[in-house]
Order: C-alpha cells, then structure tokens, then sequence
C-alpha cells in the first residue's frame, strides 16, 4: 500500500494571484486569517479618507503596554472611563453670599487639565459699594477660575479647583445665588499643558508675544 | 495494491529574491525575514499595502492601557504615532495660559499671540482679572475673545465702562486659550442671527450629517 502524505501549506494562491495565509480563499490582495506583526514601518498610499457620510468611526490607538508592544486597538469612549474630552456640569448651591472661594474638584492635576466653558450667575445681584473720597462707586471684581492646589483629602497630590466669587464685594447676607458651570476635563494623555506666556504690556493695551513651540 | 486517491488542497509558488533568509513558514504561520513568527504573519521589516488594509478584529482600548494615537503623516503617507509625552512632539491640542501683566487699567485691546492662524485654531476658555474696579452709572461683564487679524490670532480682554478704582494700581489678566491644529478642526464661520427685537430665536445648524 502506498501512503500518501498530504502537505498543507500555509500559504496559499487562487487563480487570481490573492494570496492567502491561513486560508484557501482569500478575499483580497493579502488575506491573513489571523493576526499580522510589522516590525518596522507600514506605509499606505492609496487608504481611503472618512466622509461626511461616514458616522460611526473610532480612533486608532497602538498600545504601550501590550505584547508583544503596538497592537493596534481602538479607542470606544463608551469602553473607558475617561474619555480624551469630558464633558461636566456643576451646580453649586447653597453658597455664602457669592463667595465660593475654593472648591477642591479631586482631579489629579498630573492626569488631567480643567477649562471652564458656560457660566452662569443665578440669583441676587451685588451692590456697588460707594468709595469715601472716591467720584464713582467699586463692582468690586468677579472672578471665575480652575487653577490647581494642594489636594484637601491628600495633601501629596495636586489637584484643579474651582473658584467664583466677587474677591472685593459681598452679596447681603440673605442673598441666593447659585452658579451653574460646564467644565471640560481633557484627559492629558492627549492634550499638552504648555508653560504660561507673560507679558508686561508698561500700561498699553497692545502688545504682542512669541508663539509657542507647537506644530 | 490500491491506489489512494490523492487531492491538492493548493499549491504554491514562491519567488525569492532577497539575500540572505527571507521567508519562512511554520505551523503558526509566516514568517519574512524572520524563521520565529509570532503571529500568523510577521515581517521582520518595513511593509507595504498600498491600498490599505481592512481588520477584522480589532479590540477596545481599556482604562489600564498606555498609548499614542495614530495619524497618517506626510508626502511618504507613512503610519506615525502621535505621542502626547514626548514634550517636542505633537499633542491633539494644547493648553496656553497668557499672563498679561500691567495693561491699561483692565484694558487689553489687542495682544498679538503670533500663533498662525492658518495653522491653528486658538479658543479662549477661561479668564479673570486681579484688581478693584469701578464704574459710573453702568453695569459691564467681563469680555474677553481670541480673534485673527493678519493671519495671526490676537486676544482682547475688559470690562466694558469699568476702570481700575487705584488707577495707580498694575492689575494683570490670565487668560486660559486652547489651541487645536487646523488638522483637527474645521471652522465653520460666522452665523448672524437678526432677532427682529425678539427674545428668542432659531438657527439652521451649519453642520451637515
């Protein structure tokens, strides 16, 4: 008897010249029926671009932490708690006068950055406080900031927090006032904080600065 | 005898023309420029696909992993990763704190930040003033904005009709912007809206699905 003794390739070709690694029928050009490891470089001159009809797509991420390192995932922000962009709103109740002087937000300042976008004062103005020897009567000065601090409930870390209030005049005592705030927190794995610009304008109100080092 | 009957699944032909070992397959799959494939194709190399490449599975990132996003860069249409920790690279946008000491009174008219503004889009998020301010028979609110002129975006920051109540008093201006590349972002122009002295309104969406 003879035995005969089948070799299977791995890779295959069809009549079509498609080759197909792990598979007898490939689908296209290359068909790997598994996973695919470039060491060096890929280069890719005809991919196509996303459209204006094209509404469901995710971003491309390639891991450090993975092995081996560079699998290229996708970035789902339904899948993560934080997400690159995050959207918050802030109520703020029940306040002394106006005067909400610091409030510690708890996000680490080494993890994310804090801007303030939308706000809104709600409830009882503040009166203008008459100067002795002064023609015209102080608004004081209202200020609406994030800024970064010791934590309150870990004083080794820093983390944003949030202040609003007129830094100069009260409100009266029995005042209601509220404010209402969006905060968008960036996850600073995506987003740089660059060192702060100062400039000394000499009592102008023009000037002009360098640009930052940015591409 | 018998004779088995014998069929060929496939067939193979493979054209070498690299020096040295350039091809190799083992159970687990195929290897060039490698004899150790990890996977079921690993090049041990720079690679090709000229039309690009579909993915069957591709899984989620997770809260525990590390990475850099991938862009397309270049007149050489290379894959690149765009790692935000490296502090010379890029990053998706970036923060910018102005510090602007000592304008007229509250007063900046203009400060040129010199940021091209064809290259980059410069939003103002957050500002405040540090000192007293007074003011006549008015109210004001404060009003601060990132503009282009001349190509390059300039910020403006005052209240309306109020002074400093020292006008010997230097107050400074912090002023938070946010910078996006133009690459990410799309300005989709100025929207008028009349009110017709009304106090409510509507406007068709400038964006279109």
């Amino acid at each position: 008897m003879i035995r005969i003794v089948l070799l299977f390739f791995v890779i295959s070709m069809n009549s079509f010249g498609q080759v197909g690694i792990g598979t007898t029928s490939p689908e296209t050009d290359l068909h790997i029926a598994g996973s695919a490891l470039i060491q060096d470089e890929l280069k890719t001159t005809e991919l196509g671009s996303t459209n204006n009809t094209d509404i469901n797509f995710k971003l491309i991420t390639r891991l450090t932490n993975s092995s081996p390192l560079g699998e290229i995932t996708k970035l789902d922000v339904d899948n993560l708690s934080v997400a690159p962009i995050n959207i918050l709103k802030y109520r703020f109740v029940d306040i002394s006068r106006d005067n909400l002087e610091d409030i510690d937000l708890s996000f680490e300042s080494s993890r994310y950055l804090i801007a303030i976008s939308n706000f809104r004062y709600i409830g009882d103005p503040i009166t203008k406080q008459n100067v002795s020897g002064h023609d015209r009567p102080s608004i004081g000065n209202f200020i609406t900031r994030v800024f970064t601090a010791t934590s309150f409930s870990n004083p080794s870390i820093d983390t944003w927090h949030i202040q609003i209030q007129n830094t100069y005049l009260d409100a009266a005592t029995e005042s209601d006032i509220e404010y209402e705030v969006t905060l968008i927190v960036y996850d600073k794995s995506y987003y740089r904080s660059l060192d702060p610009i100062e400039v000394n304008l000499g009592g102008s109100n023009t000037g002009n600065v360098s640009a930052p080092n940015i591409k | 005898m018998k004779i088995a009957t014998l069929s060929i699944c496939a067939f193979v032909i493979i054209f070498c023309t690299c020096t040295g070992f350039c091809f190799a397959q083992v159970d687990s799959g195929v290897g060039i420029g490698t004899t150790n494939p990890r996977v079921k194709l690993e090049v041990a190399g720079d690679a090709f696909l000229r039309d690009g490449l579909d993915i069957g599975i591709i899984e989620n990132m997770e809260d525990e992993d590390t990475s850099t996003f991938l862009v397309q860069e270049g007149v050489d249409d290379k894959i690149k990763t765009l790692d935000v920790s490296n502090p010379t690279g890029t990053a998706l946008g970036y923060i910018q704190e102005y510090i602007i000491r000592n304008p007229n009174e509250d007063w900046v008219y203009d400060l040129d930040t010199n940021i091209s503004a064809t290259a980059f889009v410069v939003n103002t998020i957050s500002a405040y003033y540090d000192k007293e301010l007074d003011i006549a028979i008015y109210s004001t609110v404060p009003n601060f904005s990132a503009y282009i002129l001349d190509d390059t975006w300039h910020l403006t920051a005052d209240f309306p009709a109020a002074n400093n109540l020292d006008p010997n008093e230097q107050g400074t201006w912090t002023i938070t912007t946010l910078i996006y590349s133009r690459d990410l972002s799309k300005q989709l122009g100025v929207i008028t809206i009349p009110l017709s002295g009304s106090t409510t309104g509507a406007s068709a969406s400038p964006i279109i699905d």
